[in-house]
């Protein structure tokens, strides 16, 4: 079940709850050293307690993903805990909903800067590290509202879906440039996971069960260790051909 | 230890992508039934992996649903089927001839279709399993000068959505996964042409077919391999209808058959 992550050191941002937490958690029990961003100090260092529990190595940071200064600092705190850097997972992300008409500037830019703007300051950030330790690899986190407007829940949420589409596309052009540095890039695109993620739904409710089995091809809402696990395939050396993809793991969610 | 228990079944594994799966599954645990064309090279992989070695038509219903009962017979059951049996031809869809444009259909559509046809109630009874359908680049792109080869992956795709949708209720868990060029006797046969045309020897072809890629390589069967093994094992447990591309980069930079392109 598990792929070998042995004297790989990663860093995570956003991991300090959901699929962040989640692949934190799995690529330290698979032998890796774990990064834990968040921006919240606390929830990150509750990732690492449960990293150190299983006999794992883990290290607490602070950083929102907007900010280059604290994303440096962060770096800078792993390289110096772990000695280098060979994976990261942009996973930092927030979704907001407004209809067109009452979506302010502010909310827009908010969106666009976490989800987009962050995945760039953060790749910029450490992509010489991991070229610097010779080379590897990043997973970044897409959806499938990337392909689709899932408008049937009423929530309109058009800066999460450019937001999203920016990031598919951004992980392709990553691709081809930091395949000159032994980088490669790849984006998982998850389908609806159970985490706090989603405003106002618990997706393991009835009533959201009436709706999402609608769609799902598999008997169950996925799991942020459903995710995890395409994550640390696409970071191993068991995807070592693959750069520039994006991987639904959506349940089957786009298939029909 | 991936595939412990499991019971997986191989077209097209006397070499390449599927001999290379064969040996990976092995090593993680599986009993493989491999089935090909020609009787030496799958047997001789089947002896390699304690595994069991039936030769046919990929496209003849009979010869799968033997392959299907020897998987039953033998190992008791089915787990993960791998349609990975394929050949290419050249020609435009105005030079295909029909002799090669139905062959083509025969093993690259109808062989994926009526291998899935005859594992899907081994598979159900074991209460669900994954079918992985190994198409191309070429069903996303379309390389020039193979319009049969083209149109017979892009064909897998849908295949591949339609199990998802049809049997995923049940437990079955239906992929595509689209390979670059990787270095196979298919690949080597491709570069051979290649290198005549161009007077360089094959490797430096498979360089050339691969020059503008990101990874600027090709792929080994052992990379394909492992992405076989990801779909199958329960680390894609939530992974379904989807198509994986593992192509060192080719299609994210749109640089699909450059080196193929009449016109250079």
């Amino acid at each position: 079940m598990s792929f070998d992550h042995t004297g790989r050191v990663a860093l995570i941002t956003g991991a300090g709850s959901g699929i962040g937490r989640a692949a934190a958690a799995r690529l330290a029990s698979e032998g890796a050293a774990v990064a834990v961003v968040d921006v919240r100090l606390d929830a990150a260092e509750e990732t690492v307690a449960a990293i150190e529990r299983n006999g794992g190595r883990g290290l607490a940071a602070a950083a929102d993903v907007r900010d280059r200064h604290q994303v440096a600092d962060a770096r800078d705190a792993a390289l110096e805990a772990f000695g280098a850097i060979h994976y990261l997972v942009n996973n930092a992300g927030v979704v907001r909903m407004s209809a067109l008409d009452d979506l302010s500037e502010e909310e827009w830019d908010f969106v666009l800067d976490t989800n987009l703007k962050g995945m760039y300051l953060v790749t910029q950030a450490l992509a010489p590290a991991i070229a610097d330790a010779g080379g590897g690899a990043i997973v970044n986190l897409s959806t499938v509202e990337s392909e689709v407007v899932v408008s049937s829940m009423g929530h309109p949420q058009i800066h999460y879906n450019a937001s999203k589409g920016g990031v598919k596309m951004l992980t392709k052009a990553l691709a081809v440039e930091l395949s000159h540095s032994n980088i490669r890039v790849n984006a998982v695109a998850p389908g609806p996971i159970a985490t706090s993620f989603v405003p106002g739904g618990n997706l393991r409710s009835d009533e959201a069960w009436a709706f999402l089995s609608q769609r799902l091809l598999v008997g169950r809402v996925g799991e942020p260790e459903d995710v995890a696990a395409a994550i640390s395939f696409l970071l191993s050396d068991d995807a070592s051909f693959i750069t520039g993809a994006q991987l639904p793991v959506d349940g089957g969610w786009l298939t029909r | 230890m991936r595939l412990a228990n499991r019971v997986a079944l191989i077209s097209g594994g006397g070499s390449g992508i599927g001999a290379a799966t064969a040996r990976l599954f092995a090593s993680e645990g599986a009993k493989v039934v491999v089935t090909g064309r020609r009787p030496g090279p799958i047997e001789a992989v089947a002896a390699e992996i304690a595994g069991l070695a039936l030769a046919g038509d990929t496209s003849d219903p009979v010869h799968a649903a033997e392959a299907v009962g020897a998987a039953v017979s033998t190992f008791g059951g089915l787990d993960v089927v791998v349609a990975n049996a394929g050949a290419g031809f050249a020609g435009s869809a105005g030079a295909v001839d029909d002799e090669h444009w139905q062959r083509m259909l025969d093993v690259n559509l109808t062989g994926p279709l009526v291998l899935t046809r005859a594992a899907l109630p081994a598979m159900l009874e074991r209460g669900g399993g994954s079918i992985i359908l190994v198409s191309s680049v070429s069903g996303l792109v379309a390389m020039g000068g193979s319009a049969a080869y083209v149109t017979t992956k892009s064909g897998l795709l849908g295949l591949a959505r339609s199990i998802a949708v049809d049997y995923g209720p049940r437990g079955i868990r239906a992929n595509a996964l689209c390979p670059g060029w990787v270095k196979t006797d298919m690949g080597d046969r491709a570069m051979d042409k290649l290198a005549a045309r161009g007077g360089i020897t094959r490797d430096a072809a498979y360089l050339e077919a691969t020059r503008h890629a990101p990874l600027r390589r090709p792929g080994e069967p052992e990379e394909i391999a492992a992405c076989c093994l990801f779909l199958a094992s329960d680390a894609s447990s939530f992974v379904t209808g989807s198509v994986l591309v593992a192509d060192g980069g080719t299609t994210a930079a749109d640089v699909g058959g450059l080196a193929f392109d009449p016109r250079r």
